[in-house]
């Protein structure tokens, strides 16, 4: 079933996310779609899977105009979606979680248990899964490849005409991509059109026709993958456009974060110095470990092995408050769930930093209102006052909240992750002068970002991390996103 | 200002239960309005308050507990046992009744916070566990207890019974301590996001340990308090007194997400409760309509804030 879209665009607020997309997917075609985090990959496919509506646009199925209301509607209309992240109830069986919005009915209204295994049985027959796993098998048994086998079993269930698979291979051992391979070259023969979204270059090449490359919200281009490199494609991922700011360097020779050999479930071998008046970027994939690394030398996640120096003396830090007692100051991801107390006032939010063991014992509310109010003048907190809920910002002024509540502990070590994540242009910009500012003033800065442009204008130094090792160390005035990206892939 | 009155529930419950208070007063002159009746009310409602004061701060910081009828029940026992069958001195009595609580909170706190159990589950469990312990220490009641027990409760400063000052200090206290400390105040932020406290340096699950053996003091004391004022301890004391508590604290302005409520509201919620069932109890209506009209009154105070919240 042939798909066409055209001029498609989505905003939410004032990011744009899609910019009058065009795209088209033939019959049984595999069509592979990259490009950066954030380039709007998933937007995409949450438009055509119905769990987004464009704002303009036209999605033309069959050749027919068609506006899917949801999920199900476009389920219905032949599309479906294999998700990055598993989307399976682990407490239920197999079979349980293929058919969960559509079990097999007997005459009365009651569940079919006979049809529903056996329906299942047959699916997975089809996607050569390991026969000694039954349809009964709950799912918290499998391995994560063989989940991502039940959820493309649970897609296949709805037979659709075109399947959208979101970076398949994210979480599954080698074996198992060779089998999820070979089960997608088994649909395309079979007519199903597949729009295949992933990191990993290779398995572009290895599997896709085409390939479409977005980038900042807007199509670069579709390109056969015969007559094109891995490079040239690199190049036409990178490149975003981004306020420009100005470049001095503030870098000293005074090193003062210092960690050795730091390692745990999800990083290994992490040695690397933080000099004063730095700003060093944490690069590589959604994933790698860069969040990782950062929690473990806060102290939130368990650290097994290795050293952590401040001011070359030696600090133990079991947990944030130790960092804090050592100043160092953590800007969480995801300020939503990690870094707001949504219900609460600007005041109560900045203060919030002033309530570890080793404050006195009255809170002093004067004073931390006092440090509220100037930090909201200091980085223009776009607020009616100071005792605004913080559920009211929007998501830059939310994040500069964030950053003053952290930047009022007075940190020697700042580490910074995804600051600019969801915000508009504008306060991006800020946010890059502010933490330029702190630089110069001597502080030490750890910056985590996904946006490669962001780690080119601001640091001056990158670390590309992969599969939670450092992957390689370079220069930023010396380097360049196709580099950084070579590294991380 | 009128919007702000309302939103803030110390003062819309103050001037609801004033109001109130006024209209009885009118159409009661004789009974209602007499010093008589007032402390006869505060009385009333002083063991339940003194719990509420911990149960407040456990729903600021989003969990409750559902054993603290039983550990008032355990603690009356426990201390009367200790003076009537091992004649014990009654100050080293109270120090075990209030001890042996705080213990049972530090379990309670202990497997939830550390270990991770649901705080409903586990304190549910106490709950059965604790009645179960006060009708073994005390079989079916113990009786003729010690002078010096009964004055605990039994006598008065300025006109007024002891446990109402108990609990005025209590609220009193608690209340500044909440609002100033910054101990005290982390609850706050824990019922906000709990998540992001963690991550600001706030030792979340020693705090909550902390609020659980907090609550089951003062759940302890109240036990003590029942059992000196009725000279006896009675294994099946505090029954139903959890879901009250809640009642009372939910009314005073918390809310079971967490993060909001103020102590004073503790006292508030079972003012009010205890001034409605007073004037139904003036006004002759059945004991079976106070429960009823409570449940309605719980269920429109949470719409009205739903409701002021959409705006």
């Amino acid at each position: 079933m042939p798909l066409h879209l055209t001029n498609i665009s989505k905003s939410f607020g004032a990011v744009k996310a899609l910019q009058n997309i065009d795209f088209d997917l033939a019959d049984g075609e595999i069509h592979a779609v990259c490009g950066e985090n954030g380039a709007g990959k998933s937007t995409l496919m949450n438009l055509l899977s119905g769990n987004l509506q464009p704002d303009s646009g036209e999605i033309q199925l069959n050749n027919k105009v068609v506006q899917f209301k949801n999920q199900t509607h476009a389920t219905v209309c032949g599309i479906a979606i294999v998700y990055q992240h598993l989307s399976l109830f682990e407490n239920q069986n197999i079979a349980e979680n293929i058919f969960v919005d559509q079990f097999p009915t007997t005459r009365l209204g009651l569940i079919d248990y006979k049809k529903l295994y056996s329906e299942t049985a047959l699916l997975l027959q089809k996607l050569n899964f390991d026969p000694t796993l039954r349809p009964q098998t709950r799912v918290s048994e499998l391995s994560a490849g063989q989940k991502q086998l039940v959820e493309i079993a649970k897609a296949l269930s709805k037979k659709p005409a075109i399947l959208i698979l979101d970076e398949p291979t994210a979480s599954i051992t080698e074996d198992d991509v060779i089998v999820l391979f070979n089960i997608i070259r088994q649909l395309k023969a079979t007519g199903t059109s597949i729009i295949y979204i992933s990191h990993r270059i290779e398995e572009i090449f290895t599997l896709a026709e085409r390939v479409t490359v977005l980038k900042d919200g807007q199509k670069v281009g579709v390109y056969p993958t015969v007559n094109l490199s891995k490079q040239a494609l690199i190049a036409l991922m990178v490149g975003r456009a981004l306020p420009s700011t100005t470049n001095q360097r503030t870098k000293t020779e005074i090193v003062a974060l210092k960690v050795e050999r730091l390692g745990n479930t999800y990083i290994k071998d992490i040695s690397f110095q933080l000099f004063r008046g730095e700003i060093l970027a944490l690069a590589g994939l959604v994933g790698a470990g860069r969040t990782e690394i950062a929690k473990t030398i806060f102290g939130a996640l368990k650290k097994e092995e290795g050293e952590i120096f401040l001011n070359n003396t030696a600090i133990q830090i079991n947990s944030p408050a130790d960092a804090i007692r050592n100043q160092i100051a953590y800007v969480p991801e995801e300020r939503k769930t990690l870094g707001l107390f949504q219900e609460m006032s600007i005041a109560e939010n900045i203060s919030s930093i002033f309530f570890t063991s080793n404050q006195p014992f009255f809170h002093d509310a004067a004073k931390t209102s006092r440090i509220a109010s100037d930090y909201r003048k200091k980085l223009n907190i776009n607020s009616a006052s100071i005792s605004q809920k913080v559920a009211q910002l929007s998501g830059g002024n939310q994040q500069k909240v964030v950053l003053a509540k952290w930047l009022s502990s007075n940190p020697e070590v700042l580490i910074v992750d995804e600051p600019t994540h969801g915000i508009d242009v504008g306060a991006k910009f800020e946010i890059y002068q502010l933490l330029k500012k702190l630089a110069a003033e001597g502080k030490a800065i750890l910056l985590i970002s996904s946006e490669l442009p962001e780690i080119l204008a601001i640091s001056d130094r990158v670390l590309v991390i992969k599969n939670g090792r450092i992957a390689k160390e370079l220069t930023t005035a010396q380097t360049s996103e196709e580099e950084i990206l070579k590294w991380a892939m | 200002m009128i919007r702000k009155i309302f939103s803030n529930r110390v003062y819309s419950l103050g001037l609801t239960i004033i109001f109130m208070g006024l209209l009885a007063s009118v159409v009661f002159p004789t009974t209602f309005p007499t010093f008589q009746n007032f402390s006869q009310i505060l009385l009333n409602l002083s063991i339940d308050t003194i719990v509420a004061v911990g149960m407040m701060l456990l729903l600021i910081s989003g969990v409750f507990d559902l054993s603290v009828g039983s550990v008032v029940a355990f603690s009356g026992c426990l201390t009367a046992y200790l003076l009537f069958f091992l004649h014990w001195p009654v100050p080293m009595a109270l120090i075990a009744g209030l001890f042996s609580s705080a213990v049972i909170g530090g379990i309670n706190g202990y497997f939830i916070a550390y270990l991770g159990i649901n705080p409903m589950i586990q304190t549910l469990a106490m709950m059965g566990i604790v009645r179960g312990l006060a009708l073994l220490v005390s079989g079916a009641g113990i009786q003729g207890l010690p002078y010096w027990f009964n004055a605990i409760s039994q006598s008065k400063l300025l006109g007024v019974q002891m446990p109402i000052w108990y609990m005025l200090c209590i609220v009193g206290a608690t209340a500044y301590l909440t609002a100033n400390t910054t101990f005290l105040k982390r609850f706050y932020f824990i019922g906000g996001n709990e998540k992001a406290a963690e991550l600001s340096g706030i030792d979340v699950r020693r705090m909550k340990l902390f609020s659980f053996v907090f609550i089951a003091s003062l759940a302890g004391f109240a036990g003590i308090l029942l059992a000196s004022r009725l000279g006896a301890a009675l294994p099946t004391s505090g029954r139903g007194l959890e879901l009250r508590v809640i009642t009372a604290v939910i009314l005073g302005g918390a809310s079971l997400q967490g993060g909001t409520g103020k102590i004073q509201g503790a006292l508030l919620g079972a003012l009010f409760m205890g001034v409605v069932a007073n004037i139904m109890v003036i006004a002759r209506i059945s004991g079976y309509w106070q429960e009823i009209i409570l449940g309605i009154i719980l269920i429109l105070a949470v719409c009205i804030d739903k409701a002021l919240q959409k705006n």
